[in-house]
């Protein structure tokens, strides 16, 4: 795998005679962001904060950079806009030394990583009063409001590609469905959860699948199975670039969300905040842990915290 | 007998500071313009190892002096170019004095380097791979 600065260095090599815009857009530089992300995780959890820090606003000095120049009426050429050439030279130079000193990061930290990450075992199951559970279920949704609200623009969207919408709905399912709320609240009974009016109503908005046993579907429902029917038709449909390239972007949402909750925990203070962020970082870059679990395991410690 | 540096890496960028601004000084600077700036930024490359390694060893505070002095030096560096394009440096006086002003900024990096030499312990630099 080529190292950061390698990327870097090539983002700047093939678009050093062109346009802001072009480089902004360009696959390299968001392999660039994506491999930034990690980077930046990886310094915060091990307790550098001051080279996090670095990068951090180096790589956010370069991104205002090329804002600049790509909404500029000037177009000059990327090597000949100092304040952009100049963002982009630091923070190259920047991850080449980080590159260049690789495990030392590790070597040079005090934080071990958490042998056991305590919020990651799952939530005991106990019985609920129904009142309590919808109650529940509500705060489940609140603190998930951003994410509850960006998936919804994002299927409420005509102009969406119905494979995103796919990947979107299958997103939500890990994160609303049924059995997720359930085990992240410790419900005995799941049923209980189905026949929740509140996760009725979130299941129905996002178009998630859910077993009613009586009544004509609701206009919310209506819309989304007319989705999920334009989507079946979709999925026959030959996938292009422009779909793999919504996937693509979508999955490093998810993944630059879920590094910034590790952050905020390794950020939160406390005897472990760090050796558990370091562990959870390490199991999901193995693949251990999916975003949703991180997520979780985020909430229940920062709570617990 | 010779001294070895190689202990002290923030005094042998001071080193490397101080040879580039004599060769900056001498007549012959005017035919080198190019070596003098790919020269210049391989110390900007080097200062940016010795930033990042006092920050990962807790001495952010070190490493922001330099990083400011390595900033005004760049931006001399820059200003210096722009000044000098198109001319013929010699016998161009805003290029020639920018490149004092260049001089100057370079005399304060090499300062700056001893100055946290002092402060910067010894032990701090085991494993530091000095390229």
């Amino acid at each position: 795998m080529n190292s950061l600065s390698d990327m870097v260095g090539a983002a700047l090599k093939a678009y050093e005679e062109g346009q802001a815009l072009d480089l902004a857009r360009s696959a390299e530089w968001l392999q660039v962001r994506d491999r930034y992300a990690w980077l930046s995780s990886r310094l915060i959890v091990n307790g550098h904060e001051a080279v996090a820090g670095r990068i951090d606003r180096e790589y956010q000095t370069l991104r205002e950079a090329l804002l600049r120049a790509a909404t500029s009426s000037a177009k000059p050429k990327i090597k000949d806009n100092y304040p952009l050439w100049e963002a982009a030279t630091e923070f190259l130079l920047t991850v080449k030394h980080l590159d260049h000193l690789g495990g030392q990061i590790e070597e040079l930290s005090k934080v071990k990583p958490a042998e056991t990450i305590a919020a990651t075992r799952a939530v005991p199951k106990r019985s609920w009063i129904q009142e309590d559970l919808d109650e529940a279920i509500a705060q489940y949704q609140a603190s998930r409001a951003a994410r509850y609200k960006e998936m919804l623009s994002i299927l409420d969207n005509s102009q969406t590609p119905e494979r995103r919408k796919r990947v979107v709905r299958r997103e939500a399912q890990r994160i609303f469905g049924r059995n997720a709320v359930a085990d992240a609240l410790g419900v005995k009974a799941t049923r209980m959860v189905s026949r929740s009016p509140v996760w009725v109503k979130m299941a129905d908005t996002l178009g998630l699948p859910r077993r009613s046993r009586s009544g004509p579907p609701s206009g919310a429902g209506q819309r989304v199975g007319l989705e999920i029917a334009a989507e079946q038709a979709s999925l026959k449909a030959t996938e292009t670039n422009d779909y793999a390239a919504a996937d693509t972007a979508l999955l490093r949402q998810e993944r630059e969300e879920t590094l910034s909750r590790i952050n905020k925990l390794a950020r939160s203070g406390g005897k472990t905040g760090h050796s558990n962020a370091k562990a959870m970082l390490q199991k999901y870059e193995a693949g251990e842990m999916t975003d949703e679990q991180v997520r979780q395991s985020v909430d229940l410690l920062l709570e617990t915290a | 007998m010779a001294v070895d540096l190689s202990k002290w890496p923030l005094l042998v960028f001071m080193e490397h500071v101080n040879e580039w601004k004599d060769s900056a000084r001498s007549d012959a600077f005017w035919e080198t313009l190019t070596e003098h700036t790919r020269w210049a930024n391989r110390l900007r490359d080097e200062a940016k190892g010795l930033i990042v390694w006092m920050e990962l060893n807790g001495l952010a505070d070190q490493a922001s002096q330099l990083d400011k002095r390595m900033e005004g030096f760049r931006k001399e560096l820059w200003t210096f170019q722009k000044a000098c394009e198109g001319t013929f440096p010699p016998e161009d006086w805003h290029c020639r004095e920018q490149r004092e002003t260049l001089i100057d900024s370079a005399s304060l990096v090499a300062g700056i380097a001893e100055d946290l030499n002092d402060e910067v312990a010894e032990a701090v630099w085991e494993g530091f791979g000095y390229e």
